[in-house]
């Protein structure tokens, strides 16, 4: 069994008593057909608790597959951390007891120590059943897919992991929702490119097609039932009603296979890393010879004016995680001394996606462009941009461009003079 | 007891776009109103005193939003959803109809809003106009929406509310592209000049290298096909950043008049194949693998372009079919405006600031020559020029508020 210990992942030995049960698994490979069986044996002998510590064993390979995948796509861009990830979704200690609490007529919690087998299980409601791969085999359908798949699905739906990686930053979508949003066109590229299995392109088309119509109802009927948005999954009869009827969500995971393929280098060429590409000197300063000195201070003033307060009220904000967090603070020097993105993670021991997450540049500079503008904007000079759509575009844009930009190549930016002005007053 | 199952690649995850809203609500709201919290808490997050209604009915998904006297449509997808489909029965009421469509993208499982953009009316009206067809709805793609909530509340702070029209698509039968384009020409004549005397006119603003490289935006060309293509289908298109060109009337294609011997091929969308050809023959080639398609700048790939000399470029585009294509006419100019590259560069030697002084002039007057020298191998090492180098790598395809040359 594969478990969380303190210095890592380490691998327990289980040893069984049951001596069909060694010589079973001495003689089956890993299969559906051996995993069925065994799920099988784990009910029939209710009582017996090594059919289900077998099982509790083999799920924890597939669990910690799925989740170093995940750990390894985004590890270099977010502060991912493995042990932390795992805590939730690896924390079967092999342990032959169930501790279940309790309450006691006087209202004082004992706990009570069962023997961890089916039958156990049978008697707990669902959000009872823990560890996590207890909950993935007592949920299992070896109808609908492999234990493998089954266990991978549950890694994907598994609440506390989905609010660790939200809160890194990063999504986990479940199959169903990603064939949902998908439209035909998408579903078509993604086969052509990337589908496998049996399935022909207008099969998938189809059952696309039909996914969609009986998906919104049943999501709907899911939420009316059970009060929850999340942890609906298609059932035998939605799996039938769809065109053509599939008896196991196998088409379906292999359609979103299909898409999470073909969808590998699109999504991440979307990203703002950083604004870097908006860091730029401007050599012309002497060109400014002639202008309007009177507007182009006005300009200044007007950003200065909506910036710092804005760049207080962050950093204010801010400040209070500095004294857990001493490198949140060191990020903002770096970065008013003008330091990159790049630069500032790697002297403050984090990844790039923290800087730019922590700075928010571009929001921080959409908020203070717009506030200079609506500023700027009732003056005459500006007046005729309230009747331009593209001319308010082009006006923010252009005061962003300002903030990021030095008038000379050895000179800090004005967002982050302002931003160390801030800091140091 | 541990299976080897090696496999490419696949999304197993999704980043969370920067300004995502996260919303802390237990109970099961509807799509709608997951936006219109995420609207509230970006309007409350920045302290903004903008009055959201109709105030008794907000949620009704019938209704449109009133946000500081603009009227605007919500649509709401799927987290990672390609296409949001429009519903258009506001669009048929002349003179009530949306100023503004708001698109929101919604993990409703994990409480998280983005908005990926907005489309003005004019905007929405020129990207639909040639599919209308009464229909109910209609579907875009989620790339057309632009500048996030930051572009909504831009907008309905800075703008007064009769500067979007509510006009709606009225006389929806006498819709075609041509009236719109010369409509859209001309008001983008005005806004251009008007944009340049305010906005640009102030020193602050007009010299900067940046500021010209971000404004640049590519070419839409209409791409041939020889495919049967369904009624009302949107014609496809290639984006052409370098070299420029403009319509010649004697001539189904477009006509680039070069100035310089080697020019810049640049498309800003990923392509399958690029061709150069002289008199009909094919001299210069080259297609994308299936692992990769073609990127970015091409370096002129042959032989110097000789003064009066005509050569033909075509271009396919990602996701085209053989036979697709855009084909420029590339007309080398006489004698007396024709210049060799290697001249130019020459004359600049490595000093830094008069490349960036002959780039940022040339943006404007002879963009061709100021994107062959900007992505030149010979150009000096700067920042300013990495800089501006990298803005133009990341421009995203043509904007969509221009009309195709034809």
């Amino acid at each position: 069994m594969l478990d969380l210990a303190s210095n890592g992942i380490c691998k327990k030995q289980i040893k069984l008593s049951s001596e069909s049960l060694q010589e079973y698994i001495q003689l089956q490979e890993i299969s559906s057909n051996s995993d069925r069986t065994l799920w099988q044996i784990c009910q029939t002998e209710s009582e017996s608790t090594e059919p289900l510590l077998l099982l509790r064993c083999r799920v924890s390979h597939p669990v910690l597959e799925k989740v170093r995948v995940l750990f390894n796509q985004f590890q270099d861009r977010y502060d991912l951390d493995l042990k932390d990830m795992l805590i939730s979704v690896l924390d079967d200690t092999g342990d032959l007891f169930l501790r279940l609490p309790k309450r006691r007529e006087d209202g004082m919690i004992e706990t009570l120590r069962r023997s961890f087998n089916w039958k156990t299980l049978k008697e707990l409601s669902s959000a009872q059943i823990k560890p996590f791969g207890a909950d993935i085999i007592y949920s299992f359908d070896p109808d609908l897919s492999g234990l493998s798949t089954w266990a991978k699905n549950k890694v994907q739906a598994n609440t506390e992991l989905k609010a660790y990686l939200k809160s890194c930053g990063i999504l986990l979508i479940s199959p169903w929702a990603l064939i949902a949003d998908s439209t035909p066109t998408r579903v078509r590229k993604a086969w052509e490119r990337c589908g496998e299995g049996n399935l022909v392109l207008k099969d998938i088309e189809s059952l696309h097609s039909s996914y969609l119509k009986q998906y919104k109802q049943a999501k709907e009927l899911f939420k009316k039932s059970t009060g929850k948005i999340s942890g609906w999954v298609p059932n035998s009869s939605f799996l039938s009603s769809l065109k053509p009827p599939q008896k196991d969500r196998n088409g379906l995971l292999a359609l979103d296979k299909a898409i999470r393929q073909y969808l590998v280098g699109t999504s991440f060429t979307r990203q703002f890393e950083e604004g870097e590409e908006l860091q730029i000197e401007n050599p012309y300063r002497d060109c400014d010879e002639g202008s309007s000195t009177e507007l182009i201070k006005l300009i200044q003033q007007a950003l200065e004016r909506s910036a710092i307060p804005i760049i207080k009220n962050l950093i204010n904000v801010d400040r209070a995680k500095w004294d857990k967090d001493s490198s949140r603070k060191l990020a903002w020097e770096l970065y008013a001394q003008g330091l990159s993105q790049r630069d500032i993670a790697s002297r403050c021991e984090h990844k790039q996606a923290w800087v730019s997450k922590l700075l928010s540049e571009k929001t921080l500079s959409e908020k203070i462009a717009q506030e200079a503008a609506v500023e700027l904007i009732r003056r005459p000079e500006f007046q005729s941009v309230r009747k331009d759509p593209q001319g308010v575009d082009r006006m923010i844009e252009q005061l962003r461009n300002y903030l990021f930009s030095s008038e000379q190549e050895d000179k800090v930016p004005l967002l982050r003079q302002m931003i160390y002005e801030v800091l140091n007053q | 007891m541990i299976e080897n199952t090696l496999k490419p690649e696949e999304m197993e995850a999704f980043p969370i776009p920067e300004g995502a809203v996260f919303i802390d609500s237990g109970k099961g709201l509807s799509l709608r109103e997951l936006a219109i919290s995420a609207l509230q808490k970006t309007i409350n997050d920045r302290q903004l005193s903008l009055p959201l209604g109709p105030v008794l009915d907000l949620n009704n998904p019938k209704r449109l939003l009133i946000l500081n006297q603009f009227s605007i449509q919500v649509v709401t997808a799927g987290f990672t959803t390609d296409e949001i489909s429009i519903p258009l029965a506001h669009w048929y009421r002349a003179g009530a109809a949306p100023q503004i469509l708001l698109a929101a993208q919604i993990d409703e499982e994990n409480n998280v809003v983005s908005f990926p953009g907005v489309l003005t009316g004019e905007e929405f009206k020129q990207l639909v106009s040639d599919q209308l067809n009464n229909q109910k709805e209609v579907s875009i793609s989620v790339n057309e929406f632009k500048g996030g909530v930051d572009r909504l509340l831009s907008f309905v702070r800075l703008l007064e509310p009769s500067a979007i029209t509510r006009e709606g698509f009225i006389n929806q039968a006498d819709w075609s592209l041509e009236p719109i384009t010369n409509k859209i020409k001309s008001s983008l004549s005005i806004t251009a000049f008007g944009v340049a005397a305010i906005i640009l006119g102030p020193q602050i603003f007009r010299p900067r290298l940046l500021g010209g490289v971000a404004m640049l935006s590519g070419n839409p060309i209409e791409i041939a096909t020889y495919t049967r293509s369904y009624r009302g289908s949107v014609p496809k298109t290639a984006c052409l950043l370098s070299p420029s060109f403009v319509d010649d009337k004697e001539n189904s294609n477009p006509i680039s008049f070069l100035s310089i011997d080697k020019p810049l091929i640049f498309s800003l969308e990923p392509l399958n194949e690029v061709k150069i050809s002289r008199g009909g023959n094919i001299v210069w080639s080259q297609s994308a693998t299936m692992e990769k398609s073609i990127q970015g700048p091409i370096q002129w790939p042959i032989a110097p372009i000789k003064t009066g000399e005509e050569l033909v470029l075509s271009i396919r585009p990602k996701g085209t079919s053989f036979g697709e294509e855009a084909k420029i006419i590339l007309q080398a100019n006489s004698k007396d405006s024709f210049q060799k590259v290697d001249t130019i560069i020459n004359s600049l030697g490595n000093k830094k600031s008069r490349w960036i002084k002959i780039i940022n002039k040339n943006l404007r007057k002879d963009r061709n020559l100021a994107l062959t020298l900007l992505f030149s191998d010979e150009s000096p090492t700067s920042k300013v020029l990495d800089q501006a180098r990298s803005v133009v790598l990341k421009k995203e395809g043509c904007l969509k508020v221009k009309q195709l040359n034809k």
